[in-house]
Formats: C-alpha cells, sequence, structure tokens
C-alpha cells in the first residue's frame, strides 16, 4: 500500500498566493489595455452619418398601420393625422433668444381731442 | 393712489384726475364738479340768465361785471392782440349766422336753411374793459363768445385749487391743464385722438406740467345751405375757417394759450398758422392735415411718447 504523503501547510499558501497575484497582475494588465485602447478610440471617434439605430433588446418590426388590428379585432385609429388648432393647443410657443417681447403700449391718462 | 372723476359741464366732457388719497383730497375732488356749474352760470351763451347773456344784452351801458368775467375778458383781450385779431370772442354773430345758434346737440338734430351773408372783418369790434372798476362796456350790434376761453380758464383755476392738496390734471373737453408731475417725478401720459376715429390716439405725449389743447373741424360741425360748417369762425370772412388744417394739438405753458394757439393753427391754416406758432416761445405743435399728413414742430417731439414717435416720424 502506497504511503500517504502531505503537502505542507506552507506550500499550500503559497501557492494560493501566487495563484491570486497571478489573477489579479492577468486582468490588471488587460483592462488597462482595454482603458487606454478606449481612451485612443474615444480621441479619435468619428461618427459615421448613416449610423445604424443603436440595438434594442426587442427588434423592431415595421408592420403597415392600416393593417394593425386593435385586440378586440377592430381598426385602430385612422392613418392621418389629426389637424390641431394652433390657438387651442397647449403646446408652449417655440421661443428663440434674438425675439424680443411684444412691447406693451400704456393707456394714457386722459386724451385730447376737439372739445367734446 | 390716483383718484379720478367724470361729469358734464360747460357742453363738455371733464375729467379729474388727482394724485393722492388722504381726505382732504377726496373732498377736494368733490368740489369740482360745483366750480364747473359756477362757470356755466357766468360764461354759458345758451342761458339767458347767464352773466354773458346779460352782457351781450347791455347794449353799450356800462356793465358790473364779476371777478371771473373781468378775468375771462382780460385773457381775450391779450389773444385778441398778440393773435393780431385772429383770435376774438366778438365772432358770435358769425357763429350763430353760421348755424350755431343752440348748444351743440341740438344743432346736430336740425342742419337746414340758407347760408348768412359774409360779414365784415370785426376789425374794429371791440370792447372796453376796465379790470380795476370790474366794468365791461360792449358796444351796440356787439355779442361776445367766450366758449374757448371760459372754458380753458376754468380747467387752469380747478387746477389751481386743487393741486394745493395733490398733483392735479383737469381736462375740459379735450383743453388739459397739468399742476405738476406726479407724486413719483414721472410725467402725466396724455394721448392724442385721431380726429376720424376718436376711440384712437395718432400719439402720446408725456406732459409734466402746463396746458395742452386740441382744436378741429371734426366735432363741432354741421350742414346748413348744404355746405359744411364748424365753429372756428375766421374774423376776416366771418365764416367756418377754410384752412388745411384739419385738427391742432398744442403744448404751451397754460392751458388757455394752448387752446387760443391750436385755434390759430387750424383757423390760419399751415402757412400763417405755423409762422405764428413758430414765432411764439414755449409752444410746440402738431397738426393733422385734411389731406392725412401730420406736421409737428420739432419742440413737440421731445414729449411723443417712444413707440409712437417711430410711428410718427414713419407718417410725417
Amino acid at each position: 500500500m502506497k504511503k500517504k504523503t502531505f503537502i505542507p501547510g506552507s506550500t499550500k499558501v503559497l501557492l494560493a498566493l501566487t495563484s491570486l497575484a497571478g489573477t489579479v497582475g492577468f486582468w490588471n494588465i488587460i483592462s488597462n489595455q482595454s482603458l487606454a485602447a478606449a481612451r485612443k478610440s474615444s480621441e479619435t471617434i468619428e461618427v459615421p452619418a448613416d449610423l445604424a439605430p443603436m440595438p434594442t433588446v426587442v427588434p423592431l418590426v415595421q408592420s403597415p398601420i392600416s393593417t394593425a388590428q386593435t385586440a378586440s379585432g377592430t381598426e385602430s385609429a385612422p392613418t392621418t393625422l389629426r389637424e390641431v388648432d394652433p390657438q387651442q393647443s397647449n403646446a408652449a410657443p417655440v421661443s428663440s433668444g434674438a425675439v424680443s417681447a411684444p412691447e406693451i403700449i400704456p393707456n394714457p391718462i386722459t386724451t385730447t381731442g376737439s372739445s367734446k | 393712489m390716483m383718484q379720478t372723476s367724470e361729469f358734464r359741464s360747460m357742453g363738455s366732457r371733464i375729467f379729474v384726475a388727482l394724485d393722492g388719497s388722504d381726505a382732504r383730497v377726496f373732498a377736494a375732488s368733490r368740489q369740482v364738479p360745483g366750480w364747473f356749474t359756477r362757470a356755466e352760470t357766468i360764461f354759458s351763451r345758451f342761458d339767458p340768465e347767464s352773466e354773458l347773456s346779460r352782457l351781450n344784452c347791455s347794449h353799450g351801458s356800462v356793465f358790473h361785471a364779476s371777478r371771473e368775467m373781468i378775468e375771462v375778458l382780460q385773457l381775450a383781450k391779450e389773444f385778441r392782440q398778440r393773435t393780431r385779431g385772429l383770435i376774438t370772442p366778438t365772432v358770435l354773430d358769425a357763429l350763430i349766422n353760421s348755424g350755431y345758434d343752440a348748444d351743440f346737440s341740438s344743432i346736430l338734430s336740425q342742419q337746414q336753411g340758407g347760408l348768412h351773408e359774409q360779414l365784415l372783418p370785426p376789425d374794429a369790434m371791440d370792447f372796453d374793459l376796465d379790470a380795476t372798476a370790474g366794468t365791461v362796456i360792449l358796444p351796440r350790434g356787439i355779442h361776445l363768445d367766450l366758449g374757448g376761453y371760459a372754458k380753458g380758464w376754468t380747467a387752469h383755476q380747478a387746477m389751481l385749487r386743487l393741486s394745493e392738496f395733490a398733483p392735479a390734471l383737469v381736462n375740459a373737453g379735450g383743453d388739459i391743464a397739468i399742476s405738476g408731475p406726479q407724486r413719483n417725478g414721472d410725467p402725466w401720459l396724455i394721448g392724442i385722438e385721431n380726429p376720424l376715429n376718436p376711440e384712437e390716439n395718432v400719439a402720446m405725449v408725456n406732459l409734466a406740467k402746463g396746458g395742452i389743447a386740441t382744436s378741429g373741424k371734426d366735432y363741432r360741425h354741421w350742414m346748413k345751405g348744404g355746405k359744411l360748417q364748424h365753429h372756428l369762425i375766421d374774423p376776416w370772412t366771418g365764416l367756418p375757417a377754410v384752412s388745411d388744417v384739419f385738427s391742432a394739438t398744442v403744448i404751451a405753458p397754460d392751458v388757455m394759450l394752448a387752446e387760443a394757439a391750436a385755434k390759430v393753427a387750424v383757423i390760419a391754416g399751415s402757412g400763417a398758422g405755423r409762422e405764428w406758432l413758430d414765432s411764439q416761445d414755449s409752444l410746440a405743435y402738431f397738426l393733422q392735415m385734411e389731406n392725412g399728413q401730420i406736421l409737428s414742430s420739432f419742440s413737440f417731439e421731445q414729449y411723443l411718447w417712444k413707440s409712437l414717435e417711430k410711428t410718427f416720424q414713419q407718417r410725417t
């Protein structure tokens, strides 16, 4: 019967530390390289005009609105845009910094005209 | 706090503004209608019991006049001299001949009859006034109309009395007397009516003190003998003045002078009228012409409210 040999505890500790140091050091080297590469790319990045839309988790499916059906099976709202009376719109008016507010004409205290 | 009140007197709309809120100011403003009523009993030519009516019937005898009457007659004499006879109170007969023979509201409903013959120039027509004795001698055949003078004078007197209590503005049918700036130091903003649309102002002026008045053919006019008549009589023809000025607004040191000067502009026209106005110190004028054009003195522009100044410049 083969005699069991025991690895001393100090050796085990040494092996564990070596393994940990190797893992950390290797990870550090990789992450630095990634950071350097990211910095380099961000300095020279050029966004192409025809950049594709950012991918989403759920793929977009194009579907003609005219054929869309509601859950109950009835046809959806008409496809044409509804006309909105600008006087009734709650939207804030578009304003640019160059446009000045309309001047307020004060009311005179009284007026002069031919004797009345 | 501004206290304002409005009422009718002397055939015109009267407006009073007082820049104050204490009890004395309120009490003073309530007295103003009484002051105007008192003036009407003296100067109305439509009231046969008025002092003026009695004077006009004095037929050359010595007439003992009230202090108010003496003051207004002195004013009339001064303006007569200053305007070389153009502004005179002795045009009453011409005014009646042209159709202005009753209160203006009743004239508007008549508008018929023939045109009387032209009267002689009233150059020699005058009256004797002894201010010290308080007497007047009105020659036979001469009758006085003190409407314009009396209204401006009454507005001025009311303004003087009210100014003891607060900054005051009194507007008597467009003749405006101002005591001084408002309490906060600001001038008073006054609109100049469009004679073709009184609801609209053609300009606005800032006036801190003095008087502003407008005279024109736009309101007190009527038809007689198929011709358009108005109340501004040319004493040299005895007829309603024919001129190229439709309406004139004048700023002056006091409202009486402003009223007389505005009449000069309408009666004499843009030629002789402006020449006279330019020769007078401290007068600023704004003329609305028959053809729609606007003419003004350089001195008037300093009073114009800024935004309408641009409008005015475009129309000149």
